[in-house]
């Protein structure tokens, strides 16, 4: 359970995908742009999801390229020990800082939308375009759109240091130390952060489901009794 | 111990070594409170879990056509660097390149000279001239050769370095 989130940073390997990506690294290195765009299609999915969540969809197409544009340039810099999707996070992590930073001073060049947080699309337009949503019932999948949505609204409530750490954990199955890496802080900090986002998501979602939350809470799956320790990862 | 929201969230996380699991876990099973509100976070961290499984997907040509976009940049500032390499390589043989006729040019001014200072041009009688015009013609034939060997390399803007000159003279 505690590593629920963690499919989206998994993409494309098994269990120790460092000498395959180390190869393409090396590839891309010397020029071989195919072993960079492979780089780049197993790692889009997850880098523009936390793009999305952390300046909101409108401009998270924009941040996902200036990142992998910068991973090109810097690759020389990368270093095995750390892991590659540890990095390359701590990359992103920091060219969504950039932008909200360059929205602050130049308020002008915001994408102009709805609330910061919204998806490009609302939960409709995002059923529509994903079809056929591969024979699955329509309405569940409006469901959990909705759900999509509506914590996208709860997380760009939260301040931008609590929602980091909230994201690259709940979200995207980051641990403690590898957090710690990208968001660039301590394990003490990674650790009071999260509770204090938890504790203001709890919040911001009871306001937003009104009495909806404690049922919304019973239902989900995989709840595990009081008392038991984390079941091992 | 004392109740920890911070180490009740770590605990659930599964991120405290084993001291200090056991500890908390030791806490938990006594207090009421923290017992509840280790069930409740259990829930709450489902939520954006199921949101992030939930995320609304890009559409079918989306994610390929943004790959594409990045990759297309990177392809271009590749070729480009590329580019650059090929240039300095011919910068660098175009120095040596200008050595050559630095000799030739003095062979050119010794063979003058040879027939004295202040001797005008064509003075020198008809076997001096064609030695100045063979130096000029080879200087030329290695000319050509370098375009052609700028040619080969791929470089195809040759025509526009000014240093050639062509444009200039008729
Ligand atoms: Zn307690």
């Amino acid at each position: 359970m505690r590593r629920s989130g963690g499919g989206e940073r998994r993409a494309g390997g098994g269990r120790r995908p460092h000498q395959r990506i180390q190869s393409l690294i090396d590839r891309a290195l010397t020029g071989d742009v195919r072993a960079f765009e492979t780089l780049v299609t197993e790692h889009y999915g997850p880098v523009h999801a936390y793009a999305a969540r952390m300046v909101g969809g409108q401009a998270a197409e924009d941040v996902a390229q200036d990142v992998f544009l910068r991973v090109y340039r810097s690759l020389h810099t990368f270093r095995g020990d750390a892991s590659f999707t540890t990095w390359l996070f701590r990359i992103t992590h920091n060219v969504c800082n950039d932008y909200r930073r360059r929205m602050q001073r130049e308020p002008a060049l915001r994408l102009d939308g709805p609330a910061p947080g919204d998806d490009t699309r609302s939960a409709g337009q995002a059923l529509a375009a994903a079809g056929e949503g591969a024979g699955e019932n329509p309405e569940l999948r409006l469901e959990s759109l909705e759900l999509h949505e509506t914590v996208q609204r709860a997380l760009m409530k939260l301040s931008e240091k609590h929602r980091a750490v909230l994201v690259l954990h709940d979200m995207h199955g980051f641990r403690y130390d590898e957090i710690k890496h990208i968001v660039g802080c301590s394990l003490g900090t990674v650790r009071s952060r999260l509770h204090y986002a938890r504790r203001a998501l709890r919040q911001i979602l009871e306001e937003e489901l009104r009495g909806e939350l404690a049922s919304l809470l019973e239902e989900r799956p995989g709840r595990q009794g009081a008392a038991g320790g984390p079941a091992p990862a | 111990m004392r109740c920890s929201p911070e180490l009740l969230n770590a605990y659930v996380d599964g991120e405290l070594d084993e001291p200090q699991r056991r500890l908390v876990e030791e806490h938990v099973r006594r207090c009421p409170r923290c017992s509840a509100e280790a069930a409740e976070l259990r829930a709450l961290k489902t939520v954006p879990a199921a949101a992030a499984a939930a995320r609304a997907p890009l559409g079918p040509d989306e994610e390929p056509r943004r790959i594409a976009g990045i990759v297309g940049r990177v392809r271009f500032r590749e070729a480009k660097r590329q580019r650059e390499r090929t240039k300095k390589r011919f910068w660098q043989g175009a120095a040596l390149g200008g050595a050559a006729a630095a000799v030739l040019v003095g062979a050119v001014v010794t063979s003058l000279t040879v027939f004295g200072p202040g001797t005008p041009f064509g003075a020198g009688g008809p076997d001096q001239d064609e030695q100045v015009y063979a130096a000029a013609l080879q200087a030329v034939v290695a000319e050509h050769s370098r375009v052609a060997l700028l040619m080969d390399m791929g470089v195809d803007d040759w025509a526009d370095w000014p240093w050639l000159g062509w444009e200039d003279e008729p």
